[in-house]
């Protein structure tokens, strides 16, 4: 009896065991047929719609067997975080989002990421992606593994009717009118310049902009090494007085530390702020106000610290950018990859956004695009983003100091040095092995 | 039957494949987390052993690790006032309720299941103020000044308010407990006590909570280990901030695990909160051992 039930209760767990392998086996090859797209972009973003679209189109056109899953995670650092969970689980999805910096330079040095330029290369489409675009998604050393979500310029859009309200007839040409403007709007009951210190890289991308449009970006590539330090870059002190002085001011909506961008974006667009710093992925929900005279965009400011020329005055990027994982680029990948570039352009403009190739822009395109769009091609440099282009630690690093320089935590000059002592002990052994 | 169940090899085959499952889930991470923490590797590379070089670090050099875990501490004193206090607090009003008593126990236990995300959701917008939310509303009829507190970015305020929306979501399961004690005290003490000239406090305070010590001692200690492991409210509502000022050692460990990629680094942390809730769990269980006889 003893025997027979210790044997019974072995055939139940076995049973159970084979039954999980099972199942497991089961989901897996059922989720074999299936494209996972994990991206940083929801449901009400055109970048998630211009992708939709495009999986729609090919299923209508060309597979209708196709299919594709959509992974959101809306809030880039709980992105970020979930995709290097993904990598270090060995399970990168087919097609997902990643910034050009270190993490997809050592996934394609791994050999997991499809090599975009021999892919456009193959389809004759190499030469038309725009340079910018190319520069701004390209290595430190030209090789071109992950493809450009659309060609965004960024710049400060403001409302029209309050700075004509706060007595402001001249737009602000360097960063001390700048924060003149801001004053003259703050007596006058405005919050200024709308930016959210939830998610860090918005506080960090505002901070550089001093930096980004008198020197540009070179400056990084060894500074990220240790081999000169930010501390000894003034544009980089020039970008943290910046920000200082937009705090330590409030010139920055109540509470903006934990706000989310969609709230701030959704109140500039309300009206209740002043300004804020944008991409021109908003554009169709501007040019409304922006053909009735009541909104419009301004030049980066130039940096009267600096003595050589601006240069810059938009600031040039494509959002973060797609990856293929070459471990799922069989044959039926690589024709969709080559069904969503040739339809790229043609769906970028239908949902209001500049295509990452060079076009006409279409006549039926809204003047703010056309008038934007005639200041974005005058741009001779790319933005980077200082803030993804360090060694994963003290990229993180930047994120949790800048929540705490912004909160009044740590000052200035912790700021500075604390950066510097993270690439000294993270940076330099990391880019050195 | 009964004497199949008399026999230890008959209690021991039912208890093996909990105890397998257990220690599939629970012993075997934390060993292997601990081992881990030997190593550095950002996910990517090789992955080096590196002896205790991740715990001299975290004890000697990461300028955060010292402030975070006094953070943990108070938030758990917190939690302990919040949860047992507010649950023991509700419990005694619902004992004293003759009428609308599991209306009232309903609503109170509403909280604890909503989802973390929801309630961290609500209270972004209960307490926000750019627009203002109800609660700088509602202070601002009082004193315009108030109207514009930023209660989940001023750093003192944000770890109080994280402990307090915890509080408010979990104190529903505590209260339960506790008013299931305190409606099993025996009516026959309550009778003695008030034939003794005692009113409904004195009632309370030398009948009833002497009589409930245990199940306080125990809520207290529930609340002591999993206040240490607690991530869901703190991530959700501040992320840890501002900067680190509501950050706690499990949020600490996650971001530095999988934000910086320092898989070793991050394995140390958690082997040091498993070693902070053994010491305190046997910490508990020498302090609140129950009398003998």
């Amino acid at each position: 009896m003893k025997k027979r039930f210790l044997m019974l209760m072995v055939v139940v767990l076995a049973a159970a065991m084979l039954f999980a392998a099972g199942a497991g086996e089961s989901s897996s090859g059922s989720a074999d047929n299936v494209v996972r797209i994990y991206t940083n972009r929801t449901e009400s973003h055109v970048a998630y719609q211009l992708w939709k679209n495009l999986v729609a189109r090919y299923q209508a056109e060309v597979d209708p067997d196709f299919k594709a899953e959509f992974e959101t995670v809306a809030n880039l650092d709980q992105y970020k975080d979930k995709l290097k969970l993904y990598i270090a689980g060995d399970d990168l999805p087919d097609i997902f989002q990643i910034d050009t910096g270190p993490i997809a330079q050592e996934l394609a040095a791994m050999d997991k990421l499809v090599d975009i330029e021999a892919e456009l290369r193959r389809l004759g489409m190499y030469d038309d992606l725009d340079v910018g675009c190319r520069e701004y998604v390209a290595f430190d050393n030209g090789d071109l593994y992950i493809f450009p979500e659309s060609r965004y310029g960024n710049t400060i859009f403001y409302w029209k009717d309050k700075f004509e309200a706060a007595g402001i007839t001249e737009m602000p040409e360097n960063y001390t009118e700048f924060l003149e403007a801001c004053e003259k709007l703050k007596q006058n009951g405005e919050i200024p310049l709308a930016i959210t210190g939830k998610a860090s890289w918005n506080p960090l991308h505002v901070m550089y902009l001093p930096s980004f449009a008198a020197t540009g970006s070179k400056w990084i590539d060894t500074a990220k090494k240790g081999e000169t330090t930010f501390a000894g870059e003034p544009v980089v002190w020039d970008s943290v007085n910046w920000l200082q002085a937009l705090v330590d001011n409030d010139y920055l909506p109540p509470g903006f530390q934990n706000m989310e961008y969609t709230d701030i974006m959704n109140g500039f667009l309300g009206g209740q702020y002043a300004m804020a710093w944008a991409q021109s992925l908003y554009i169709p929900q501007m040019d409304k106000a922006y053909e009735e005279g009541r909104l419009g965009f301004m030049l980066i400011p130039e940096n009267e610290n600096y003595d050589g020329p601006r240069l810059a005055t938009i600031a040039i990027q494509t959002g973060i950018s797609w990856a293929f994982n070459k471990d799922k680029f069989d044959e039926r990948m690589q024709d969709f990859f080559d069904f969503v570039i040739e339809h790229y352009t043609e769906e970028s403009y239908k949902l209001g956004i500049f295509s990452p190739f060079n076009s006409e822009i279409p006549e039926t395109a809204s003047q703010m695009m056309k008038d934007f769009y005639a200041e974005m091609v005058k741009q001779t440099i790319c933005w980077i983003n200082w803030d993804d282009h360090c060694d994963p630690v003290t990229c993180q690093a930047m994120d949790d100091m800048v929540k705490e320089f912004v909160s009044g935590m740590i000052t200035a000059e912790e700021f500075v040095t604390l950066l510097d002592e993270s690439v000294q002990e993270y940076g330099v052994p990391y880019f050195n092995e | 039957m009964r004497g199949l169940f008399s026999k230890k090899s008959t209690i021991l085959s039912f208890l093996l494949p909990a105890l397998a499952i257990y220690t599939a889930v629970v012993f075997f991470p934390i060993i292997w987390s601990a081992y881990q923490s030997f190593f550095d590797w950002n996910g990517f590379s090789v992955k080096k052993f590196n002896g205790f070089d991740n715990f001299i670090r975290l004890f000697t050099a990461d300028r955060n690790f010292w402030p975070i875990l006094i953070q943990t501490f108070v938030y758990t004193i917190l939690q302990i006032v919040f949860q047992v206090g507010g649950g023991l607090i509700l419990a005694i009003l619902l004992s004293g309720l003759s009428f609308g008593r599991s209306i009232f126990q309903a609503v109170f236990y509403i909280p604890v299941i909503i989802s973390s995300a929801a309630i961290c959701q609500i209270f972004t917008k209960l307490l926000s103020v750019s627009p203002v939310g109800i609660v700088n509303t509602i202070l601002g009829l009082i004193n315009p000044e108030w109207e514009m507190i930023s209660w989940l970015t001023i750093p003192k305020l944000s770890l109080v308010m994280c402990a307090l929306v915890e509080g408010y979501k979990s104190m529903g399961t505590y209260m339960v407990i506790f008013y299931a004690a305190l409606i099993a005290v025996p009516d026959d003490l309550i009778e003695a006590a008030t034939i003794d000239g005692a009113n409904a406090f004195r009632c309370l305070v030398s009948v009833k909570l002497p009589y409930i010590r245990h199940i306080i001692i125990a809520n207290v200690v529930l609340v002591l280990n999993n206040s240490f492991r607690s991530f869901d409210i703190p991530y959700l509502l501040t992320a840890g901030g501002p900067g680190t000022s509501s950050e706690l050692l499990a949020s600490f460990m996650y971001k530095r695990s999988f934000s910086s990629m320092q898989y070793g680094y991050g394995s140390a942390i958690a082997t040091v909160i498993v070693l902070i809730c053994f010491i305190l769990a046997i910490f508990c269980m020498r302090v609140f051992r129950p009398e003998e006889g």
